[in-house]
């Protein structure tokens, strides 16, 4: 009987354990959704800051939109497929830097500099995206790195290597010093 | 007189160049008098925009940076090397303009020329 007794009541702890937590949960969301309900004076309007986060989702999506535009996106006759995952990856860059870069580097940034970052950065986010990856496909650009790194590298230093060993061996077989 | 040196104030130059520069740059990717296609060249003036931007944070945003006359001075500089390179790249892609034109004039006349030697030699011509 008392083993019952003992399972009830730690079947009870759980449920209010259990309620407890959906509570928190539930006070958490209210309290999130109050913070992003506060107003925030922009153009002489008490608009609410969700109102600037989704203009600012707008224009990263506006940004790297445009940037088809540009000369590079225009000539180098993408698919859609492709199109539509370059315009992706910039739209994600536009909101990693609104949302993730600009708070880390400043404080308290105002809503204007945030919807412009969101811009900016959906815009040179798209173009840098695609140039990284041509960049990383080009097979020309990686022989081209290859060779600056033989020439300049490995062959300097073993030129030096060898300068620095006839040398020594100089040094040591008449004892010259130069 | 009063508006022009309130333009000329330096605080005010410094925190106008940034909006220049980003300015020049987007203007230059957009644009069709100025020939982007090279990946370098684009990948230069994204990461233009970028910088600039960054500008814009310290200006705005940031509680530490204090601007000086230094700072103004540097931006400025920094605005004429974008005007030169805005330059330089119109020119560049008006001169590559004209010569692929010229290439097309001459490969037409050629192809003529080409033409009415067949038809001296009596040879019969592709049409």
């Amino acid at each position: 009987m008392s083993h019952k007794v003992a399972t009830a009541k730690i079947a009870l702890a759980n449920i209010v354990g259990n309620g407890a937590n959906v509570a928190a949960v539930g006070a958490g969301g209210e309290v999130f959704a109050r913070e992003l309900g506060q107003t925030h004076l922009f153009l002489y309007l008490n608009l609410p800051i969700w109102v600037f986060f989704i203009l600012t989702v707008v224009l990263a999506a506006i940004g790297s939109v445009s940037s088809l535009y540009v000369d590079v996106m225009k000539e180098a006759q993408l698919s859609y497929s492709q199109k539509f995952m370059n315009l992706v990856m910039g739209f994600l860059a536009g909101l990693i830097g609104a949302f993730v870069v600009l708070p880390t580097f400043v404080s308290s940034p105002t809503m204007a500099m945030l919807m412009f970052t969101g811009l900016c950065s959906g815009f040179a986010g798209t173009l840098l995206v695609f140039n990284l990856g041509e960049a990383i496909r080009s097979t020309e650009l990686w022989d081209g790195l290859r060779k600056i790194f033989t020439a300049f590298t490995l062959n300097g230093i073993k030129t030096m290597a060898m300068s620095r060993l006839k040398l020594l061996a100089a040094w040591i077989l008449k004892g010259d010093d130069k | 007189m009063n508006c022009l040196y309130a333009l000329l104030d330096w605080r005010l130059i410094n925190l106008i160049a940034p909006f220049i520069g980003i300015t020049v740059c987007v203007y230059l990717l957009m644009s069709k008098n100025t020939c982007t296609v090279q990946k370098s060249i684009s990948t230069i003036l994204a990461l233009g925009v970028l910088s600039w931007l960054l500008l814009i944070w310290a200006d705005w945003g940031s509680s530490v940076f204090e601007p000086s006359y230094q700072s103004a001075l540097a931006r400025i500089i920094m605005v004429i090397m974008m005007l030169i390179v805005a330059f330089v790249l119109r020119r560049a892609t008006k001169r590559k303009r004209s010569l692929s034109i010229k290439t097309r004039i001459l490969s037409a006349e050629n192809e003529l020329l080409k033409e009415q030697l067949n038809i001296m030699r009596g040879k019969p011509t592709q049409e």
